[in-house]
């Protein structure tokens, strides 16, 4: 095997974790597809994905959206570690059953002995047989779990990967986590990992949003006007001032409306396919 | 509750054969015994073609599962993976969620032996490659076959460490290309692999094995469940196929994306997909497998009939936010 072919990790870490604000901590890393098995033996192109799971610091409890990439346990305790600051884990919340999204909650919860899944818990307990089914708790659209200062609220997600995908809301920070949603994919060499969109300049934020990560498979094949729709009822319900997902650096501030419409026109666009996946 | 009393209560109400053949499953009563763990039994290797083909499984309650629309009280779910063999070479298709791995573990002690071992999926997910990492960790000089995306050799753990630490398999496994169009030639063995007809997941495959005339399906053709844990997992009839109406509700809880959504190429291709080859088995990866050319026509048929169904069902998101 030639030098330039020998295994390359394809799941790395830079900048993170980041304490976005004294409440919400930003764990995790990114995939890298130049790891990835490529075609006829060769090298993939380098394209970065954020594989991400972010931590709310309640003042009665904490909860972790998501559990960060299994493949990125290497450097998630330490992250946790520095995020929780002797404060333990209470909830893991489990947007769906995707190893890059949901695959260290065996760990998380042999890690935080008290601690539970919550969301959509259909399926776990044929992953996670070790754990007793009391700590998997299954939330419907609707219901709400306190942290002392704020309510989670757990919504059916309007765009899905898999079935049993569910988004959630931060009463406090009016912070929306998206699951798949709203992910991005960007380049290596503009050495942009664990930069929020408006940290950067104005043209490199274009850029680096771009390109859509949308993993839906079904788009073409259904308008997704009422969906759209139904998002813009979401948003009056639930006023948005932070968006998160599974593969999101937090967008906020200025940032927030511009990419929810980005990203909404790039979905309502009958000329405009998604593009969802890394090259 | 102590485990006896837990045991009886579970055990309440079932037949005669169905409580033997609970008790002659180690695996089941281990999790019987311990309250409030998650319910499998059935753990078994089962010759669907002997020394050619075998279903590795377990079945657990029809219920907390996400392809389904609601709970199915009473009635059980077979989850599977599949090994093709020949003299040399044992190929893995799929490797089943971990609940299933004491059904893994016999087979690799029954049937792999001292075969070369090859380790295939349909999809990157837990109930197909859940097992990935206790076959690589158990299987001297296993070869990955690698028709998907994603760095799979770092989203799994060698079983000689414990999960807290990280020992994965990346530069340590051969891969080998499996990806759509392509054929893997593996002794007697042909795995043809294809685009899944249906999907959920952007890069499902289906593939199929011409000898044994085998589909294999993943998440597709699963809608045939057990009435009693002590049915075999093989549908070998028409008899008993669920109305179109029920099928459509299946397909859309698993594809969420069919409810008012319009697919004539993907119906046009499935039907090709069928007419092209001599399909006499399908292997789907939960429910049932479904054997013989008229059985399968009949459940091909019911498929279509249900997609086309689907495409008529509300979007219960949208619901959410009037």
């Amino acid at each position: 095997m030639s030098e330039s072919l020998a295994p390359q990790r394809a799941y790395i870490v830079r900048g993170l974790p980041r304490r976005v604000l004294p409440d919400l901590a930003w764990l995790g890393g990114c995939s890298n597809s130049a790891g990835w098995p490529g075609p006829a033996g060769k090298r993939r192109p380098v394209t970065h994905e954020p594989c991400v799971a972010y931590l709310i610091l309640g003042t009665e409890k904490t909860v972790m959206f998501d559990t960060g990439h299994f493949a990125h346990w290497h450097s998630l305790p330490r992250q946790l570690d520095e995020m929780l600051q002797g404060r333990t884990l209470d909830y893991v919340f489990v947007s769906h059953q995707e190893i890059p999204h949901t695959g260290n909650l065996g760990r998380l919860l042999q890690r935080y002995p008290q601690a539970k899944a919550v969301g959509d818990v259909r399926d776990y307990h044929l992953f996670h047989p070790e754990l007793t089914l009391s700590r998997l708790v299954h939330m419907r659209h609707g219901e709400e779990l306190d942290l002392g200062d704020r309510r989670i609220v757990f919504l059916d997600a309007l765009w899905k990967d898999l079935s049993g995908t569910m988004w959630a809301y931060d009463t406090k920070l009016k912070l929306l986590f998206g699951a798949d949603a709203f992910g991005y994919i960007h380049q290596d060499d503009e050495n942009i990992c664990a930069t929020m969109l408006h940290e950067m300049p104005k043209d490199l934020a274009e850029r680096a949003s771009e390109r859509a990560a949308l993993p839906f498979f079904g788009l073409r094949q259904r308008s997704q006007s009422s969906r759209v729709a139904a998002f813009r009822r979401l948003l009056e319900k639930y006023p948005v001032e932070i968006i998160t997902s599974g593969h999101t650096a937090p967008i906020m501030g200025t940032m927030t409306k511009p990419i929810i419409e980005k990203m909404l026109a790039r979905l309502d666009s009958p000329t405009e396919g998604p593009r969802y996946l890394q090259s | 509750m102590t485990a006896d009393t837990h045991r009886r209560r579970v055990l309440g109400g079932m037949s005669a054969a169905a409580i033997m053949a609970l008790l002659r499953d180690n695996h089941a009563a281990a999790f019987q015994a311990q309250d409030n763990f998650a319910f499998a039994t059935a753990q078994a290797v089962h010759p669907l073609i002997p020394g050619r083909l075998y279903r590795i499984g377990c079945a657990v309650r029809a219920e907390r599962l996400s392809w389904l629309p609601a709970d199915i009280p009473g009635l059980f779910e077979p989850l599977n993976a599949y090994l093709l063999i020949d003299r040399e070479n044992a190929v893995f298709i799929d490797m089943g969620a971990p609940i299933m791995l004491p059904a893994i573990r016999q087979a690799i002690e029954t049937v792999v032996g001292s075969r070369r071992v090859w380790v295939s999926y349909t999809r990157n997910e837990a109930d197909c490659i859940g097992n990935l990492g206790w076959i690589l960790g158990s299987c001297p000089q296993a070869t990955l076959l690698f028709g998907g995306a994603g760095g799979i050799l770092e989203w799994i753990n060698d079983p000689a460490v414990s999960i807290m630490e990280v020992r994965d398999f990346l530069g340590r496994v051969p891969i080998v290309e499996s990806r759509n169009g392509m054929t893997n030639q593996i002794g007697d063995l042909e795995l043809q692999w294809l685009d899944a007809g249906v999907k959920q997941m952007l890069l499902t495959q289906w593939m199929f094995e011409p000898r044994t005339g085998c589909l294999f399906t993943s998440d597709s053709l699963g809608f045939r469940h057990l009435k009693a844990i002590d049915d075999t997992p093989v549908v070998e009839s028409a008899r008993g196929l669920p109305s179109t109406k029920l099928v459509a509700g299946e397909l859309a809880a698993r594809m969420n994306w069919l409810r008012g959504a319009q697919y004539p190429d993907l119906l046009a291709r499935l039907e090709t997909i069928f007419r092209e080859r001599d399909v006499q088995m399908i292997a789907p990866v939960h429910g049932c497998i479904i054997r013989g050319r008229a059985t399968v026509r009949a459940h091909v048929e019911r498929l279509l009939a249900g997609l086309r169904a689907a495409s008529a069902l509300t979007s219960e998101e949208e619901t959410h936010y009037v």
